[in-house]
């Protein structure tokens, strides 16, 4: 039954959560993946989505994600980013760390728990800034723990490192590595933005590239002697192959072309006295490890140590994307991997969005190899170049999502800018109430689009119930976009003295995939509401509570003949 | 609730008789006698519409004999003390004629059932006081709607003129309208620019409106789901403050829904245990898909609560 009550009355449909971030990319033709793709994740996981194991279980079962506990008593201020107050011994880590500092050098640092199993790219691992790790929130003696839950080894295939903490996801690499198949072993990550040319000093073949002070240091600890001795990796050229850890694409990145190999626990203690003490209880147990922040490499303090689970590196050209991190919406209704992306042809770096539908199967190949099936790409990406006048910008990016969707758009919407945009929504749950609509839609606007109009005929997709999903090149006619008054001459919808109207933001795209003439309310886009007036993006007001920011907007245009397009906008609440 | 009620409602099935000038008018007199006050004018009646926001304006309906026609009567809005004088509107008596009626003390929707955009003229007539925002205490209003308070607003359309769009088959008027709101007045015999013309507020997808408005629009109903279900709208209406200035939203229409699809004309629909019937549906191309235009026929069926408006203004 059509509920009427609710049809026909002006409300937000506000979700559960809402967060919002500035991912700022870093130079116009640099795009730094790291501190996006991790402001992205960050953002979503704070409006509420959850990380998914791409990884599967002998037997193709689902992989747990691992989790971290602390060993020791844990009080507020001790370094712990976000964590409950009275987080103490065997609490689960669950909080995922987010600290930005308006350093881009640290871009993205991780303010906490560093204890991340979960996909990740490379660029992502978190730091502190040094002092204040070690003086500040880490104190000394602190333990923490990692707990192998329902780990197991991966048969991979060969040719194929896996780096895993025993049962969690680790990256991979198809590189034809000549150091051997270090399957099965026990690793985790160590992070160090180090001195320059640190590394070099012990590279093991010294073909490593020039490193450069824009580069750390990434340490690879082994915890179980597989007979390979130490080794470090500098690359700052796409052509180099400095070491298997550090494949070609390295030189895209700002912070972690060099690896270390430390052999065993033994080596660790030895090659880095700022650790003070690791041990391992089993390999089936837990994993502890005291930190003793005292010591110092060099000048440069440790920044910290990242349990990682790494995915990055994928693909075996140097131009290759991958990485990233698999995330859903709380109720499962989007899900989508995020991870860099490469243009073969220009060697731009952007931030590429997989969306998966039913037809998805996110497994560990396909996923680091290539897209999963079934999945619809978009991607964005950093200053494009200029034009006459307007030299290249940098986009600055916000992302303002909530746990039924979200936005990410340049608020610097400058016209000589590429003007990347996205929307991704579920617009329809089964408690919209409509009239035998879809139980869930799943709408996703590509780039290019928000900021030009609110009704789009151009890279777009739609999933209806969790069917496969359509995009608009297979449709010829149907245009997706947004409901509002239908009143053109150039001239917003107002009232007698001037003021806008707050409408609904009902969404329309092709019912079913089906193309023809005619889109069809898939319903309101959450968190969402349409004001008939056009204001730029990333202008803000507040209503109801809340801080709306513009994620769409469109003026007065060239329309058809003598009425143009409506004018209206798309507000989005963020927090 | 988002529908804007003025009560009591009489919904007259077929039963205003109207055979004659003079039959017609008293049918009109039984009907609107109850719900407004009145005082006797030449040849008919001036009844005073209120609105539950306490606007008020007259509606004057007389034998005028216009042209020499003995079966038009005239009807005519004008202010509450009668300086600003609206179109001069007629609807024709006719021989085994009966119309029907919708009415409440602010508004009155008179039609030949099943008549639509079929001529002859003079077969249907709307006017009324709006509901202006603004002036209710329940509305979500962030905003005065008008220059200071609202203190005049009305309106009226028919079919009598050569381009006979009215609200019984077009969202806008056409050559035979009047509106008033604070003493700026428009009517449709002196030039005004399309921008400014009397209309009812659709909605569609946010793409350029075509010049024509017989082009094809998009439908607003509900994927994957029965065919045509729509969304429910509040029925806005719009004019210009002059005949040069854009139209702007002055409120919406008492005791009606615009749902956002095509209806057949008198049509009955129930809709969540109310009952409306279809007052709208424009028979030229695609333009009747963009909405109809339903009337509340039993107000006692309407849920309690709830705010007015579909709109922050």
């Amino acid at each position: 039954m059509t509920d009427f009550l609710n049809n026909n009355s002006f409300s937000v449909r506000y979700s559960d959560k809402r967060a919002n971030l500035s991912a700022r990319a870093i130079d116009s033709d640099w795009f730094d993946g790291n501190a996006c793709i991790d402001t992205v994740r960050n953002t979503l996981f704070t409006a509420g989505w959850s990380f998914v194991n791409p990884l599967k279980i002998a037997g193709g079962g689902t992989m747990l994600l691992g989790s971290a506990v602390l060993q020791t008593d844990y009080h507020r201020g001790q370094g712990y980013m976000e964590l409950a107050d009275t987080a103490g011994p065997g609490t689960a880590l669950s909080s995922l760390p987010y600290y930005i500092n308006g350093n881009p050098d640290y871009a993205a640092v991780g303010a906490i728990v560093p204890l991340r199993f979960l996909l990740k790219s490379a660029q992502g691992l978190y730091q502190f800034e040094s002092g204040n790790f070690a003086t500040a929130f880490l104190g000394p003696g602190m333990r923490l723990g990692v707990r192998f839950d329902g780990g197991v080894d991966m048969d991979l295939p060969a040719g194929t490192v896996l780096n895993q903490i025993r049962g969690l996801p680790a990256y991979a690499e198809r590189w034809p590595w000549s150091n051997g198949n270090f399957s099965g072993t026990l690793y985790f990550w160590m992070y160090d933005r180090a001195a320059n040319n640190w590394a070099e000093t012990t590279l093991p073949g010294g073909n490593c590239g020039q490193v450069n002070d824009r580069f750390g240091s990434f340490i690879l600890a082994r915890h179980e002697s597989a007979g390979i001795g130490p080794f470090l990796a500098g690359v700052n050229s796409p052509s180099a192959v400095c070491s298997p850890l550090a494949i070609g694409r390295a030189w895209q990145f700002r912070q972690p072309p060099q690896i270390v190999f430390i052999p065993d626990t033994d080596g660790l203690d030895r090659s880095l006295d700022w650790v003070a003490q690791t041990g391992r209880d089993s390999v089936t147990g837990d994993l502890n490890f005291k930190a003793d922040m005292t010591g110092t490499i060099g000048n440069n303090a440790v920044t910290f140590f990242d349990f990682e689970t790494l995915a990055f590196f994928t693909g075996p050209q140097p131009t290759a994307s991958g990485g990233g991190w698999v995330m859903t919406s709380p109720g499962g209704e989007i899900t989508v991997i995020i991870r860099q992306s490469v243009d073969p042809s220009s060697e731009l770096v952007g931030m590429e969005f997989l969306f998966a539908d039913s037809r998805s199967s996110i497994v560990y190949d396909s996923f680091f190899y290539g897209r999963p099936s079934g999945a619809v790409s978009y991607k964005l990406w950093g200053g494009l170049g200029g034009r006459i006048g307007h030299p290249p910008q940098v986009p600055d990016y916000r992302i303002i999502a909530s746990s039924l969707g979200f936005a990410i758009i340049d608020v610097l919407n400058d016209p000589g800018n590429a003007r990347n945009c996205l929307l991704a929504v579920c617009p329809r749950l089964a408690q919209e109430q409509l009239d035998g609509g879809a139980t869930k839609s799943v709408l996703i606007v590509g780039p290019n689009n928000l900021n030009q109009g609110m009704a789009w005929d151009q890279t777009f997709s739609v999933s209806n119930d969790g069917a496969d999903f359509i995009t608009s090149t297979a449709l010829a006619f149907t245009r997706a976009g947004i409901c509002t008054a239908a009143f053109g001459f150039n001239y917003p919808l107002l009232t007698s003295n001037g003021r806008t109207f707050l409408q609904n933001a009902w969404v329309m795209a092709p019912p079913a995939g089906r193309d023809g003439p005619e889109s069809q309310i898939l319903g309101r886009v959450p968190d969402c509401l349409v004001l008939t007036g056009d204001q730029p993006q990333g202008y803000r007001f507040s209503f109801d509570g809340h801080t709306f920011i513009c994620i769409a907007t469109q003026g007065p245009g060239t329309g058809v003949g003598g009425r143009d397009r409506p004018v209206c906008s798309l507000w989005m609440a963020a927090d | 609730m988002s529908i804007a009620r003025a009560f009591p409602i009489v919904y007259s099935p077929s039963g205003v008789g109207a055979s004659t000038n003079a039959a017609f008018r008293a049918s009109l007199h039984t009907l609107l006698s109850p719900l407004m006050a009145f005082t006797t004018i030449t040849n008919g009646f001036s009844y005073t519409l209120s609105s539950p926001q306490g606007l008020a304006a007259k509606l004057n309906i007389w034998d005028s004999a216009l042209g020499g026609d003995p079966d038009a009567v005239a009807f005519q809005l004008t202010s509450f003390d009668g300086t600003r004088v609206g179109f001069l509107h007629q609807v024709r008596a006719a021989l085994g004629r009966t119309f029907s009626a919708h009415a409440c003390p602010c508004q009155l929707l008179l039609w030949i059932p099943t008549v639509g955009r079929d001529l002859p003229l003079g077969t249907a007539f709307q006017c009324g006081i709006p509901f202006v925002p603004n002036l209710s205490p329940a509305s979500a209003c962030v905003a005065p709607i008008g220059p200071g308070s609202a203190e005049e607003c009305w309106w009226s359309c028919s079919d009598w003129a050569d381009d006979s769009r009215n609200f019984r088959w077009s969202f806008e008027s056409g050559g035979a309208w009047s509106v008033c709101y604070n003493a700026h007045l428009m009517l449709s015999s002196l030039p005004f620019q399309e921008l400014a013309r009397l209309r009812l507020v659709t909605q569609a997808l946010a793409t350029p409106i075509p010049t024509s408005l017989g082009a094809p629009r998009t439908l607003l109903r509900l994927s994957n789901g029965v065919p045509n279900g729509p969304l429910y709208l509040d029925p806005m209406i719009m004019w210009g403050d002059t005949p040069t200035s854009p139209s702007t939203v002055k409120g919406q229409l008492f005791n009606c829904v615009l749902p956002s699809a095509d209806r057949a004309l008198d049509g009955g629909y129930t809709v969540d245990s109310v009952d409306f019937l279809n007052y709208l549906h424009d028979p030229i191309s695609d333009q009747s898909k963009w909405s109809s235009l339903f009337l509340v026929l039993d107000q006692t069926q309407l849920p309690t609560g709830a705010g007015l408006g579909n709109y922050v203004y």
